[in-house]
């Protein structure tokens, strides 16, 4: 899999330091934010590849961080939540992550979401 | 003894007595406490005032008067002893307990014990008495701390359930990554080692499996 810039928004200093740990470990280039004004801020100077983003955060939440990034949105996303109700998961996508993921989940599906997304990029046109 | 079967409403003391709708503290009290309670004119009998668990007991539907409530809802369920009891203690204005099985407007018997006393009121309701009752066991007790079971576990479910949400299912995924990590490390340094620390990886994945499964189970709305 080719390397990937991943900006990681998450508020839990485990949560952040093990999937960070993880990412490095596969190779890619990770960018953390814990709050969504700092995401709003950072992403689209990061260029990244991958969004993953926690539903629940403290000063706003990952659909409404989606949506305010518009069109510097990556092209890929990730949301990630405690809580998966259908409702939750079915909002994730009507908003543009292309999948939700209710903690704890495992490395292997988060490795084939970024699988998928190395794919899609690599199948992307230049430019 | 008093005449339980004439009409309140002919009553000469009835307007005298009659504080109508107005909010009676005690038993507000007693409805606070959980208690059902009824004042009634100490002459004749008719209902003053009550509180709504007492009116959820009788069948308030059969009595649409509502000054009969204790004469037809309590009184004439006593059986003949208690009831001359209640007579001759209603008579003397002397407190009383004795033993009433009430017909609930859901047609099932209650059990309960009802407490006669002429508490030290204003003028203006001197004549009165309050009964209180308490349920007995095996009917509304039992339904009761059945209800108070039921509340509670509900309580204990959702405070874990918002443990597991906030804390434990992070601790979880972060252990899981951890291990994947360190077991991808240990497997290019020595293959047996790095199979153990896999089969370690992999028990904490099943944990975490398990625990998404406790944490999130399947709901209508995942359908």
């Amino acid at each position: 899999m080719q390397p990937l810039r991943v900006f990681l928004v998450e508020n839990h200093e485990d949560t952040v330091r093990y999937i960070k740990l993880y990412l490095e470990h596969l190779g890619h280039e990770v960018f953390i934010a814990g709050e969504m004004e700092t995401a709003l801020r950072e992403v689209p100077k990061s260029r990244c590849d991958v969004l993953i983003s926690d539903i629940g955060l403290p000063d706003g939440d990952g659909w409404l961080l989606l949506e305010k990034l518009g069109p510097d949105r990556p092209p890929f996303a990730i949301a990630i939540s405690g809580y998966g109700t259908g409702n939750d998961q079915r909002k994730s996508l009507a908003v543009g992550y292309n999948s939700h993921l209710v903690k704890p989940f495992l490395p292997n599906t988060l490795l084939s979401l970024l699988e998928q997304a190395a794919e899609e990029k690599g199948s992307a046109p230049v430019g | 003894m008093p005449n339980h079967s004439h009409s309140p409403v002919e009553s000469p003391s009835s307007q005298f007595l009659d504080v109508g709708n107005k909010s009676d503290p005690v038993c507000a009290v007693l409805q606070e406490l959980g208690l059902p309670a009824v004042r009634i004119a100490s002459s004749t009998a008719e209902v003053l005032n009550s509180n709504d668990l007492f009116s959820s007991l009788i069948n308030t539907s059969a009595l649409p008067d509502r000054r009969l409530w204790f004469v037809e809802g309590v009184v004439r369920y006593l059986r003949e002893a208690e009831r001359a009891d209640w007579e001759a203690a209603f008579s003397k204005h002397t407190p009383i307990q004795i033993h009433v099985q009430l017909n609930s407007p859901t047609g099932r018997p209650v059990d309960s014990l009802m407490c006669a006393i002429r508490p030290v009121t204003p003028a203006s309701v001197n004549q009165s008495i309050v009964c209180v009752f308490i349920m007995l066991a095996g009917s509304y007790f039992d339904r009761l701390h059945q209800s108070w079971t039921a509340e509670g576990q509900e309580s204990e479910r959702n405070r874990i359930r918002t443990a597991l949400h906030q804390e434990v299912a992070q601790q979880f995924l972060g252990a899981a990554f951890g291990c994947k990590i360190i077991a991808d490390k240990i497997s290019v340094l020595d293959v047996n080692l790095g199979k153990e620390a896999s089969d370690l990886a992999e028990l904490v994945s099943q944990a975490t499996q398990e625990l998404h499964r406790l944490v999130n189970p399947p709901d209508e709305n995942s359908k």
